[in-house]
């Protein structure tokens, strides 16, 4: 009871527009005009009650999400004026931003009162979609713009890396709007999306998340893989679904699916050899990061050293590898594996002097 | 026949091991045989004469090391130990690197290592010896850096000279190191110094026929970028207008990014496999160069000192590179150079102050701790600076930014400097883990505090021309461009936040950047302008201040490097000088560096750490 986000559901079915409710009133196009399944959750959010106790669910014929969409109504103010906006925000199946719609008669405007231009929508867009937006941190007193006369790149940054930590909020935000931003992201970004990570947290069973592992949206499977990482019960069930994900073209969702694999899991041998398995079809920096997670596990598998070796033998693995490779490489392999320790010695009278010389320190070292 | 009683005094010397002198034994500490958990120091024997053992053990005490001395008579020995309290720039009480010399078993005198405000021998009672041979170890009581030079046995009453010079010849006699060193060889190319920029100049000229000798005065290679300093490589390789420059770092270059992370992430084995799988190179680790000779402006030899048992090697090359960061051989060739910050009117940089100053960057000491699953305490220490709830970090690493020492001069205060990296280091972990935040911090435990300091600027040799801000951010073009800087103007600056807690005592800095356009740094950058046989590259180039804030990252000085390598085949080949390959074979140099001296076919993983950039002008 002490949460203050509180949801009861309601099911209708949804079929082009012969849906139509009391309140709010749903535009015709856009998200509203797909197709599915409507789920109404009504939930308290006590910050915004003008938007209204509704929050919806378009599903599709899976039981699957196809978005959640709730009616905002706010108002925006800027030292003691206010006024209202009116929208639409959707989130997809797996709680990330997915769009937003605007009554075509209440258009947003700017606080010189006119009206955002396509370029205007389209920078808010990415500015909601971005997760890590200066504006996260920010409270409403905090919104004051830097002039343009100050350069914005001058900030105080990290030797190691790259990223500004204060560049200027003109930069980040749409010009006359800085309000309006930051009110839209924390409502992207608030008390809704906590609900939507709730409904899809009770939903984390056996049957839901092998329809979302397996489905063809990145956003919905790096959902299923963070699930399956909180719910330590399903790995046995879906890791091999996991590893297959770390082929994918998608390099966020390729580390993701190789970050679930944690050291204590690469006890398992199975695991570690199937991680060698899938390494020779990844990208190079996955591939690296798959050695580097054996050694840190600091107990390599026989079969898989070998795998290992024979991928570096048939150059799928190349010559920079080759040093962390021998990191996994013991004498007890060598002595219970006569392919290891044949492939080893032909590697100790390799013509490549590194290759042949590493090989021999090896053996010394053991 | 002079010749041959040279060599047959040579010959009795070395046959002789220590020819100690009836009533004095000088035992050299780095020259344990068994160093136990004392690590080895030799960043600071050009300052107080020697290099040294240190008990480095983040609060453990460490294992013993021990020895076995031969005594040439027996009979009851003064003893002297050469150390001093670390600490007593900032505190005035007993220090914290307190430990014992233990003679057969026994201890002798006091405790040790806990006074004196500079190097000086402190008297560690009498001893009776009454066998030849005598165990000798040494007992360390804190963890806390308490250090060893020298011990001394002596029948006379007085301690060895304190004075560096006199002591450098005391020890020569009683350690029996011959007058004229020992040949190291007779090179194409000799380069000092096995940074990232020192290894890639050396594979660049190996790979292009040159014998090369390559000096690192310690065991591994790779400099700051070695797993004893655990800095990852920044900027960027592979870029116009030498795309094949980069393309030894991508070879040498460790696959994973991170300061201060653990020692298997710098992949050391990687640097010295590729340095030793070139035929043309001698490594020569653990040598330091202390000494040149030269013949009107030119290097004739260059004479190096193993760390622990104190060999001298002469080597001998028609051209030489200085790689060694401090710029140290140019110096001792009298090269011209500079340090510290130029004035704006001296070369019009916008970013320069108005008057020039000794500012530099700082060095760093970066450690981190580990999460244990049980408590793990840490003694209490404060030596003099002072940290409680409103200034203490709250922190479990320190990278980059825990940097000391700006304002201090990082050749000649360069042992004060290292040791309040130390010192803040400790004294924060104390307050953390003792006071204000007990609970939170203890399972936490400090696995690594690094005791090579990670330095950024000092010397800069000057060249036939001194790179400046504005042929960077004009985008002024030299006939003689050759490897591109790619990283920001990045100038460190002491925190101001750090400060207000800390003012004149600072340990902590910020970053100020300045985007530029990759620049092809000029050729002339990388000879000295006075000295005719001498290279350089690293972060020693000839460059002002505010373009060093670009060229001295990692993957630059290796480009840096691999140019100074082909420089010197063609300078080997024709028999000119660097200057004369700038004045007559700019083009055989400008089709090596478009060729590149790559060898193997790697995948390139060095796209950690690119930093900022304009983009391609
Ligand atoms: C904490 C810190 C963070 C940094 N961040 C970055 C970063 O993110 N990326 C980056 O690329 N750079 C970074 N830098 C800068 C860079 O590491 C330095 O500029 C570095 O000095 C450049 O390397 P170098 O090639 O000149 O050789 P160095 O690394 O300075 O190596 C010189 C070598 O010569 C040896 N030597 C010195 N004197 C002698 C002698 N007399 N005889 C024999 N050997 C000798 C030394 O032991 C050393 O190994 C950082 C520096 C520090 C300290």
């Amino acid at each position: 009871m002490a949460s203050i986000h509180k949801y009861t559901v309601l099911i209708v079915v949804l079929s082009g527009m012969l849906y139509s409710g009391t309140q709010p009133e749903r535009p015709i196009t856009g998200f509203w005009a797909m197709e599915g399944t409507l789920l109404t959750h009504i939930f308290e959010d006590k910050t915004d009650s003008l938007s209204g106790p509704e929050l919806f669910e378009l599903r599709d014929e899976n039981g699957i999400p196809k978005w959640f969409g709730r009616h905002i109504f706010k108002d925006v103010c800027i030292s003691g004026e206010c006024k209202m906006i009116r929208l639409w925000l959707f989130w997809d199946g797996a709680g990330n931003y997915l769009g937003l719609q605007v009554p075509d008669a209440e258009p947003l405007t700017k606080s010189d009162h006119t009206e955002f231009e396509p370029a205007d929508y389209k920078k808010l867009e990415e500015i909601l979609r971005d997760t890590a937006s200066v504006l996260k941190n920010l409270k409403q007193e905090d919104l004051i713009v830097v002039p343009d006369s100050i350069n914005p790149y001058q900030a105080y940054e990290v030797d190691g890396y790259t990223a500004a930590t204060q560049p200027a909020l003109s930069e980040v935000v749409v010009k006359d709007a800085v309000y309006s931003c930051h009110t839209l992201w924390h409502s992207v970004y608030g008390p809704v999306q906590d609900t939507i990570h709730q409904i899809l947290d009770k939903r984390a069973n056996k049957e839901y998340l092998a329809k979302m592992i397996s489905c063809s949206k990145n956003e919905y499977i790096s959902w299923a893989i963070k699930s399956i990482e909180k719910h330590p019960e399903f790995h046995e069930a879906f890791y091999n679904d996991v590893l297959k994900h770390i082929t994918s073209d998608n390099q966020e969702l390729a580390k993701q699916a190789l970050d679930y694999f944690k050291p204590v899991f690469l006890d398992d041998s199975n695991i570690q050899i199937q991680l060698v398995d899938v390494l020779a079809e990844t990208d190079m920096s996955i591939k690296y990061e798959i050695l580097w997670k054996l050694i840190g596990n600091g107990k390599a598998n026989e079969q898989a050293v070998l795998n290992l070796l024979v991928l570096f033998n048939e150059q799928k693995i190349g010559v920079g590898a080759y040093n962390l490779i021998l990191r996994l490489v013991t004498l007890e392999h060598m002595q219970e594996n006569e392919q290891i320790a044949s492939i080893i010695h032909n590697l100790s009278e390799n013509e490549n002097r590194y290759i042949r010389n590493l090989t021999i320190r090896l053996l010394e070292n053991q | 026949m002079k010749i041959v009683f040279v060599l047959i005094t040579a010959l009795v010397l070395a046959l002789n091991g220590y020819p100690q002198s009836k009533s004095t034994v000088f035992l050299e500490a780095e020259s344990f045989q068994n160093k136990g958990a004392w690590v080895v120091d030799q960043q600071f024997m050009d300052l107080m004469g020697s290099p040294y053992l240190m008990a480095h053990g983040m609060g453990v005490p460490v294992a013993d090391a021990e020895t076995t001395v031969e005594f040439p008579s027996t009979g009851e020995y003064n003893v002297f130990v050469r150390t001093f309290n670390w600490t007593s720039p900032w505190h005035k009480g007993e220090g914290p690197g307190k430990f014992q010399l233990i003679v057969n078993r026994q201890k002798a005198g006091t405790d040790l290592g806990a006074e004196g405000s500079e190097w000086l021998w402190q008297p560690a009672g009498k001893v009776n010896i009454t066998d030849s041979k005598a165990i000798i170890n040494l007992n360390d009581l804190t963890g806390f850096n308490g250090r060893v030079d020298a011990i001394c046995f002596t029948k006379e009453n007085t301690p060895p000279p304190s004075d560096v010079k006199a002591l450098g010849k005391f020890r020569k006699k009683h350690l029996g190191i011959p007058a004229k060193p020992e040949k190291g060889g007779n090179f194409d190319l000799v380069v000092i110094g096995g940074g990232v920029a020192g290894t890639a100049a050396a594979i660049s000229a190996a790979r292009l026929g040159m014998q090369v000798a390559l000096i690192q005065d310690r065991p591994v290679l790779g400099g700051n970028n070695s797993s004893e300093v655990r800095v990852h490589l920044g900027g960027r390789i592979n870029v116009e207008p030498f795309p094949a420059l980069g393309d030894v770092i991508k070879e040498i270059g460790p696959s994973r990014g991170g300061n201060a992370q653990p020692a298997e992430y710098y992949e050391d084995e990687k640097k010295m496999e590729m340095v030793l799988a070139e035929e043309n190179i001698s490594l020569f680790t653990n040598f330091r160069a202390f000494d040149v000779k030269m013949k009107g402006s030119r290097i004739a030899e260059v004479n190096a000192r193993h760390i622990e048992t104190s060999k001298e090697l002469v080597f001998s090359a028609p051209l030489f590179a200085d790689c060694t960061g401090d710029g140290t051989i140019g110096f001792l060739a009298g090269a011209d150079y500079a340090i510290g910050r130029e004035g704006r009117e001296e070369f019009g940089e916008p970013t320069a102050p108005e008057k020039a100053d000794k500012l530099t960057m700082g060095s760093s000491v970066q450690w981190y701790s580990v999460e244990e699953n049980q408590p793990a305490d840490f003694p209490v220490f404060n030596y003099g600076v002072d940290f409680n709830e409103q200034n203490t970090e709250k922190v479990t690493m320190g990278e980059w930014t825990w940097e000391t020492g700006m304002n201090y001069d990082q050749i000649n205060d360069f042992e004060r400097i290292r040791d309040y990296g130390l010192l803040v280091v400790y004294s924060n972990w104390s307050s953390l883990k003792n006071s204000v935040a007990k609970e939170e911090y203890s399972n936490r435990r400090l696995e690594w505090v690094a005791y090579i300091a990670g330095k950024r600027e000092s010397r800069r040799l000057l060249g036939d021309v001194i790179l400046k801000e504005q042929d960077m951010t004009d985008y002024v073009v030299y006939p003689d461009a050759s490897a591109p800087t790619t990283w920001t103007i990045d100038l460190h600056y002491p925190d101001p936040d750090n400060t207000k807690h800390f003012p004149e005592k600072e340990f902590k800095s910020i970053a100020v950047h300045k985007k530029i356009h990759p620049y092809p740094i000029p050729y002339r950058c990388f000879y000295s302008r006075n000295v005719d046989n001498l290279f350089m590259a690293g972060r020693n180039i000839s460059v002002t201040h505010v373009a060093l804030g670009t060229v001295r990252v990692m993957r630059t000085t290796g480009m840096m490097g691999e140019v100074v390598g082909m420089a010197a085949s063609i300078a080997g080949k024709n028999n000119s000088s660097p200057r004369e390959v700038y004045q007559h074979h700019l083009s055989e140099l400008k089709s090596l560096m478009e060729k590149g001296v790559g060898k193997y076919d790697v995948e390139n993983m060095q796209n950690y750490n690119e930093g900022s950039t304009l983009g391609p002008k």
